[in-house]
């Protein structure tokens, strides 16, 4: 029976059918309601002042309903949104693409799906795209270039007002695509390396500040954003490459090497086995060979003196823990806040305004000359400090640019700023030191066969749990073509999980071209 | 003589139970038309809550047009009247074929056999038995509200128990109950010496203040405001009503200071379009869906009622905006006036208070919950998450309302 009546309601039949039976609706619903409220017992009190007040409330419930029902035309505001964000069937709006530097799709307008927007990468790239979502509104930079996906940021409020309801059903609105700097293939890549874990992953070109890959684990389905069946560690909305807050660990190095070499303060240090004490009674600061030793059942004797390439290279924590005490304290706050770290830095700027997607500030405190432990526990990323991972890709990305840093962005094409945080040369003299961390030091396992990997591992005590383990690195030695920077909560030390990480996203960068087998001019 | 003439008018006008009846079908009708357009592919089964609507309303037809039950047609029609137009736009929203809407299929028989539940345990004058049981409903409210802030989940902005029950909607009736029998007592030994109205009060605190720790806006304003209108009715004091406002409004700005949650939906009602696709999404959408549907609608099944955010529940009313109308709409707005209106002149005429505040309470708290609603629908005033009283999909909410419908209608004892 269905079959037939499906058969009859195909052609002008079904236009008619659906009028007759809205027309019989609307007859027998306003013949019932004046039936129903005109009949009824007649009663010999009245309903007193309730039914008077409550029919004042309905009334200005209703005029309030007709000033947006019938008069919501001339509301300037309402009409933006409505052809903005509305996807009824009278309002034909096309939002544009994201698309990656290459042009791959992240982000595609797909009327067939529930959803109404298709997103191939899926939650590989969530955090960065965003979504677009009927039931949970917008993130991401699908919201931060909704003007520009919607077409409609450059119309004046005022004309949309005087062009009215009828304009806005009538005209097709055609949105413009959005390229981001991300690229495709290696934020995949990125995603599968973190499977399982949680983290980040930074990727980005120091000379030009593109950010190649920015990954977040656990993710979501940006198709559904519901927060469902996440539990609160796993925090899968939350970007861990940009708003997670983590201690640096001997990541941290990289950024004192840097100030240390450009203010020339270059100190061969004693180093002995029980570590540097801040005071009288406090904890010592001891190297990590101290507690493996100590395992073992034997006495760890210390570096003995050794100067910033070997303490770096072998990430020494008493000497960098002294060194702090002969940095002055102002060049080190000047330092910090040079580095980008202690600034909002927007990422994809939303037009005509500061909001959008942003890196906003971490947090590492000003120190005084005479704070000697805060000091201490700073140089060697602990203490009072919380930053998140594009944090110390842009204070190794100093290294990379030769003494430049160029602020991180998204959107393709945008010139952002460059920084000169030190000088060429003694970007060049640190550059040497990470290097040689990875060719003799604690980042052995990181090297690339002609990638010239220059890099530093970190491992961040935190209040509980194992320790985070960090990465950051850049690619090649002589021609630095781009930063990574790996963060793995948990993950122990940072040789053990975040390096391999690191490696995995070198190779698949050199295997897809984004940069080249130092042929042309290789590490050391 | 007089009330014979009603009587007759009452069975001659029974006609409007199979109209109101085609009125339903009709919407129903339309519907299952534009879905056999699409694909051939019907399933039937999802008409099931309509023939248990149908089988309720010829049921009370027959009985009431037989002289079997005797009550006011009224407090039934327009109640049944909006239930069918609920259940339409429920059906047209697909509530049911997600297979999430099990809950809304069975509180439409459910509903029903509460209301002829309480209709024939309340009749003849055994509603008075209620008077008996005020402090039990008072403990058994405590009871639900304490097992709400023990085991509740939060779901956007409501608590639910295990299994999306959200017993606050019989928090109501059980309230309303205590509050008629206490009142009444007080009413007795005249004229309310400031003692009896303390100890109300501090009973009525107790509630409160678990809502309060609950962060329950609109329910916190709920139970406010028909404390506030039945203390009136029943000491009919301004300076109450004035004092006891200001008291609500205070609580409300003190739950707007803790609760994060109260104060962005107060901002987002000064300013929605500050964030348009954050926290101002859902009345925008509200508002652009009415926008959409001017004074005809879109028709039935013809507008996108799905992209504003909780539809088929609280926002109901935004659909039935879009796709039915503003004719529609008010003609929804003048039934639920009638209603209250009927009902409060029903309860004016029971002679024992006990009674007349029961009557008045019911009806007070169905009338502010629905203004509550579509005053945060419309923007009239903040949205606080409450259904809409006969409309909305929330089962429990339905069930409650029906079974209340039931009990005003057995109180009616006006001689005939």
């Amino acid at each position: 029976m269905t079959e037939t009546m499906h058969g009859f309601m195909t052609g002008p039949n079904a236009g008619i059918a659906m009028l007759v039976l809205r027309s019989l609706f609307f007859v027998l619903f306003i013949l019932v309601s004046i039936m129903a409220a005109r009949g009824g017992r007649a009663r010999k009190r009245g309903a007193g002042p309730a039914s008077l007040i409550v029919a004042v409330a309905l009334a200005a419930i209703f005029a309030c309903q007709v000033s947006w029902q019938i008069f919501g035309a001339r509301n300037a505001d309402l009409l933006r949104f409505i052809r903005r964000h509305n996807r009824r069937a009278s309002v034909d709006v096309r939002r544009g693409s994201i698309l990656d530097r290459n042009g791959a799709i992240l982000a595609i307008d797909d009327r067939a799906s529930d959803a109404g927007r298709r997103y191939p990468l899926g939650p590989a790239a969530a955090h960065v795209v965003g979504y677009f979502d009927a039931r949970y509104g917008m993130a991401g930079v699908e919201k931060a270039a909704d003007d520009t996906l919607t077409g409609v940021g450059t119309t004046p409020l005022e004309d949309l007002a005087r062009l009215g309801r009828g304009l806005v059903e009538s005209q097709p609105v055609e949105g413009k695509d959005v390229r981001l700097t991300i690229d495709a293939r290696l934020q995949r890549k990125c995603h599968e390396l973190l499977e399982g874990r949680r983290g980040a992953i930074v990727a980005l070109e120091p000379s030009t500040g593109d950010l190649l890959a920015l990954c977040s684990a656990p993710s979501f389905d940006p198709s559904d954003p519901s927060p469902r069946n996440a539990s609160p560690q796993d925090a899968p909305l939350l970007n861990r490459a940009t708003q997670g807050r983590y201690p640096a660990g001997s990541t941290f190095k990289v950024a004192m090497a840097s100030l240390a070499t450009e203010i020339g303060v270059k100190p061969i240090l004693d180093c002995p086995g029980n570590g540097f004490r801040a005071a009288p009674g406090a904890q010592p600061i001891r190297d990590v060979e101290y507690y493996s030793y100590k395992r073992e059942g034997k006495v760890w004797p210390g570096f003995g003196r050794i100067g910033l390439k070997t303490a770096l290279a072998h990430s020494s924590n008493v000497y960098f823990a002294q060194l702090a005490q002969r940095i002055p304290a102002d060049e080190f706050n000047r330092h910090v806040e040079r580095c980008g770290i202690s600034e909002r830095i927007p990422l994809f700027r939303k037009e005509g305004s500061e909001e959008g997607v942003a890196l906003s500030a971490g947090s590492i405190p000003h120190v005084s000359n005479g704070d000697v432990k805060a000091r201490s526990q700073l140089a060697i990323g602990q203490g009072a400090m919380a930053i998140a991972p594009l944090h110390a890709a842009m204070w190794t990305s100093v290294v990379a640019g030769g003494g430049v840093l160029r602020m991180p962005h998204l959107d393709l094409g945008r010139e952002t700023e460059a920084r000169r945080v030190i000088s060429a040369e003694a970007a060049r003299t640190v550059t040497d030191m990470m290097r040689s961390a990875v060719a003799e030091g604690t980042g052995r396992n990181a090297e690339v066969e002609g990638a010239g990997v220059c890099g530093k591992t970190g491992t961040a005590q935190t209040g509980g749990g194992a320790d985070h383990s960090w990465f950051v690195c850049f690619t090649s030695s002589t021609r630095p073509r781009m930063v990574v920077a790996v963060l793995i909560e948990h993950g122990g030390f940072g040789s053990r999980a975040a390096l391999p990480v690191a490696r995995e996203v070198i190779k698949e960068a050199l295997r897809l071209g984004i940069i080249h087998h130092s042929a042309q001019g290789g590490g050391k | 003589m007089k009330a014979r003439r009603s009587e007759a008018s009452d069975v001659r006008g029974g006609l409007v139970f199979p109209l109101a009846w085609l009125a339903v079908a009709a919407a129903h009708a339309a519907i299952v038309a534009l879905r056999l357009v699409a694909s051939p592919a019907m399933p039937w089964w999802e008409l099931m809550p309509f023939w248990a609507y149908t089988a309720a309303m010829a049921a009370v037809w027959a009985l009431h047009a037989s002289g079997v039950w005797r009550f006011d047609r009224q407090l039934f029609l327009i109640p049944a009247l909006l239930v069918g137009l609920g259940l339409a736009m429920q059906f047209r929203m697909g509530t049911l074929a997600e297979g999430r809407g099990t809950g809304f299929a069975l509180s439409i028989p459910l509903g029903f056999a509460a209301m002829a539940i309480v209709f024939l345990a309340a009749s003849g004058g055994r509603w008075r038995l209620l008077r008996g049981v005020g402090g039990l409903c008072y403990i058994l409210a405590i009871a639900a509200l304490g097992a709400m802030l023990a085991f509740g989940r939060r779901y956007r902005g409501g608590i639910y128990l295990p299994g999306n029950i959200n017993p606050s909607e019989i928090i109501k009736p059980l309230l309303v109950v205590f509050l008629a029998s206490r009142l009444a007592r007080q009413g007795g030994r005249r004229k309310s010496s400031g003692g009896g109205l303390m100890g109300v009060l501090a009973l009525w605190a107790v509630p409160m203040l678990l809502v309060l720790a609950l962060r329950d806006l609109g329910l916190l304003v709920l139970l406010g405001a028909t404390f506030l209108a039945m203390l009136y009715a029943a000491e009919k004091r301004i300076s109450h009503l004035i004092v006891g406002a200001l008291a609500v409004a205070a609580a409300c700005a003190g739950l707007c200071m803790v609760s994060a949650h109260a104060r962005v939906r107060f901002d987002v009602w000064l300013h929605p379009f500050s964030d348009p696709t954050g926290s101002g999404w859902q009345i925008l959408q509200s508002l652009s869906a009415m926008n959409a549907g001017g004074i005809w609608g879109a028709g039935i099944g013809a507008g996108t009622p799905q992209s504003v955010p909780i539809a088929s529940s609280d926002f109901i009313y935004a659909v039935m905006a879009e796709e039915l109308g503003i004719v529609v709409c008010a003609l929804v707005l003048i039934l639920y006036w009638r209603f209250f209106t009927q009902s409060w002149k029903m309860g004016a005429c029971i002679k024992d208070p006990f009674g007349s505040l029961l009557a008045f309470g019911m009806t007070a708290a169905i009338a502010l919950q629905t203004v509550v609603n579509l005053g945060g629908v419309t923007k009239a005033i903040p949205l606080t998450g409450i259904a809409l009283p006969f409309l909305s999909q929330g089962g429990s909410s339905l069930a409650t309302s029906l079974a209340m419908v039931g009990l005003l209608m057995a109180m009616d004892d006006e001689p005939r």
